[in-house]
């Protein structure tokens, strides 16, 4: 409770309130344009925040995260366009509520169950972080090393992909990761006789292709398309009636703990969690035929659950150091730049930032239901701006971002030639995500790996002897095996009628491989 | 020549540059299991790699059901508008970093921006450049200035 407190202290000075205030807001604004997520715009802002205290900075990284998940919902709801992957879910119903009429509710329903849902994952976030934390001060290179893969194979299971595109995708990010000096000796490594490429590559310069050029070569693929259908509503409509309040609670409070909850597992967790409650709500629901035409359990559940996930996926991140989703790998890196060192000891060395996120987060919750209520109106305008002009607005902003990091033309060529490649890969229908993670996680399960095995002079049982990376490696087994033992028992019933074609099942290779 | 699946596709590059990440890889001592040198990790994680794109193609092989789309025509319920505008931009993101060491900053990006707007359908060429100018000069102002990027300025140095 102290360090809560010592937090509020780091967060109420004018300087981190404003920034606050800053990362709440420019966080809506890119959860409500579709194309731009929380990892580009922290990415082009990275540079913008060298000059400030590394709490301030991190204040409003977080506050860009979270404050996404917000503005995701005002465009699926009033536009029926999913600004962030994790509010397609609330188009189904938000959207059918707009075109009823019951838009400003819809709205009003999506920020008081964020908010609630917020504030519930923070209190988890609170009392579970310390104690993950203080907890991971006992793990030895085998436990880090055990995480680490542990993560990356539950990723693997939910990027939506199969497992052998993802393990393959899992891989490249690992072969980039080794680029550039070793972590142990320091000798430089797989350079190519260049002395640029001795800093390794850089987390963000390939974020920022992946995820900001990838999406800039789409739009120019695309069609170009007239204006936007926008459903209007006026200030007075935003409140929602008493049977739609009742029916919103409870999937709130489910929402909250379920979104929570998947925010601690490696992966698109946000996405994820709005899946599974909206499936939760219909199955618990008294009028499931509801669903899909307006139904307000489909807008409270989800958008809670995506809020829970984002404040539950700091879990990781604060106490172990290790980010399970791409956004937090954006914030590791933004701390690693600002010179803290994420992990079990920072609550230790740098409490005035660990408290200091955890307690900005409490403040920019009333700060993103302050904002995006009544300023729903400038956030729709902006979704006005025509994607023909954004996109070159936002290559632009990347090429900035990319040199700016290290003053560099390597990071830039590093960003394009990402940008091309995130490209390729999405219309090859690969995800990109699982290579971001493991180039962050990539340097931590060699350097865990190698120090494993020369602790226990080459003795891969190490691995077993030490319960937690036993426990763990036990239930990826499991988690990888499953669903191919699952697939052959269904099988088996069915062997005898082989006659019929089912040309669904190769629909994706990866899948049917895992 | 057979069409082939995006799955094939992406395993094919990936193995491409799997094999030359090993060539420069090999040349790394590898050291062993209780002493894991530079090398340990490259070289198996390569490998692994390797054997993970072949074993995709493989299944792609096998699987002659395998969809093979045309991926820039019918993906997204025809809202593609074909490869050449992606092309185009690709080869000027390609093209770019060249010339912003020798052009600068100001004079490279502008037209970058001015090809992206004008492939993107938002303006003619003019007004294309204008509005690249613009946002450039305003970027420059902003980064380059309050923020002390130290852009390269080419010939306008």
């Amino acid at each position: 409770m102290e360090g809560l407190l010592q937090g509020f202290v780091v967060v109420l000075t004018p300087l981190n309130f404003v920034f606050a205030l800053l990362g709440a807001f420019l966080g809506t604004l890119v959860g409500v344009l579709p194309g731009i997520g929380p990892i580009g715009a922290m990415a082009l802002l990275l540079s913008a925040t060298y000059t400030l205290p590394p709490s301030t900075a991190l204040i409003m990284f977080a506050g860009i995260y979270y404050g996404s998940m917000y503005g995701g919902s005002t465009t699926s709801i009033l536009v029926n366009i999913p600004g962030e992957p994790s509010s397609v879910v609330t188009c189904l119903d938000g959207n059918q509520m707009a075109r009823k009429g019951r838009g400003g509710s819809a709205l009003f329903i999506a920020a008081i169950g964020s908010f609630i849902a917020g504030t519930i994952a923070l209190l988890l976030l609170t009392f579970l972080a310390p104690l993950l934390a203080e907890a991971a001060l006992k793990f030895g290179p085998p436990e880090f090393f055990a995480i680490a893969v542990f993560g990356l194979i539950v990723l693997s299971q939910l990027s939506g992909q199969g497992l052998l595109k993802s393990f393959l995708m899992i891989g490249l990010g690992i072969l980039l990761s080794t680029i550039g000096l070793d972590v142990i000796t320091g000798r430089p490594r797989l350079t190519f006789g260049t002395i640029s490429l001795q800093q390794g590559i850089d987390f963000v310069p390939i974020a920022m292709g992946l995820f900001g050029v990838a999406e800039v070569l789409q739009v120019a693929e695309e069609k170009v398309k007239g204006k936007k259908q926008v459903v209007r509503v006026r200030l007075r409509e935003l409140l929602p009636n008493r049977l739609e309040a009742r029916r919103s609670a409870g999937p709130v409070i489910r929402g909250s703990f379920l979104g929570f909850l998947t925010g601690l597992i490696p992966g698109p967790a946000a996405v994820i969690s709005t899946f599974l409650s909206y499936t939760l709500e219909r199955k618990l629901s008294r009028n499931p035929k509801e669903f899909g035409q307006g139904a307000p359990e489909g807008v409270a559940g989800p958008e809670s659950a995506n809020n829970a996930s984002a404040v539950g996926a700091f879990v990781p991140l604060l106490s172990l150091g290790i980010p399970f989703a791409p956004p937090t790998a954006l914030l590791l890196s933004a701390m690693m730049i600002h010179g803290v060192t994420p992990g079990p000891l920072l609550i230790q060395q740098r409490p005035d930032v660990f408290w200091g996120v955890i307690a900005s987060m409490y403040i920019g919750n009333f700060m993103l239901l302050a904002l995006n209520l009544p300023l729903v109106g400038l956030f729709i305008n902006v979704l006005r701006t025509p994607k023909n002009l954004l996109m070159p607005c936002i290559l632009l902003l990347c090429i900035v971002g990319g040199f700016a990091v290290n003053n560099s033309v390597v990071d830039l060529w590093i960003m394009l030639l990402a940008g091309i490649l995130g490209f390729v890969l999405k219309k090859l229908n690969f995800s990109v995500a699982p290579l971001v993670l493991a180039l962050v996680i990539g340097p931590m399960l060699e350097d865990s790996l190698r120090q494993s095995l020369m602790l226990s002079q080459g003795d891969m049982s190490v691995f077993y002897t030490h319960p937690l990376s036993r426990y763990l490696f036990l239930f990826a087994g499991v988690i990888v095996l499953t669903p191919a033992l699952l697939r052959v028992l269904k099988k088996k019933p069915a062997s005898g009628k082989r006659s019929a074609p089912r040309p669904d099942r190769r629909k994706d290779p990866g899948s049917a491989a895992g | 020549m057979p069409r082939l699946s995006p799955n094939t596709w992406c395993a094919i590059g990936v193995s491409a540059g799997t094999l030359i990440y090993l060539a420069e890889a090999w040349e790394l001592p590898f050291g062993g299991a209780r002493n894991p040198d530079i090398g340990f990790l490259p070289i198996l994680t390569g490998f692994i790699v390797l054997g993970l794109a072949f074993l995709l193609i493989g299944w792609e092989f096998f699987r002659p059901d395998a969809p093979k789309k045309d991926l820039f025509t019918d993906e997204e319920k025809g809202e593609s508008a074909g490869f050449k505008k992606p092309l185009i931009l690709g080869a000027a993101i390609l093209v770019y970093p060249a010339a912003f060491l020798h052009l600068g900053f100001l004079l490279s990006t502008i037209l970058l921006l001015a090809l992206s707007l004008r492939l993107m359908e938002y303006r003619g060429w003019p007004g294309s450049l204008i509005i690249a100018s613009l946002v450039t000069l305003s970027a420059y102002f902003l980064f380059g200035y309050w923020l002390h990027v130290n852009f390269p300025k080419g010939i306008l140095g």
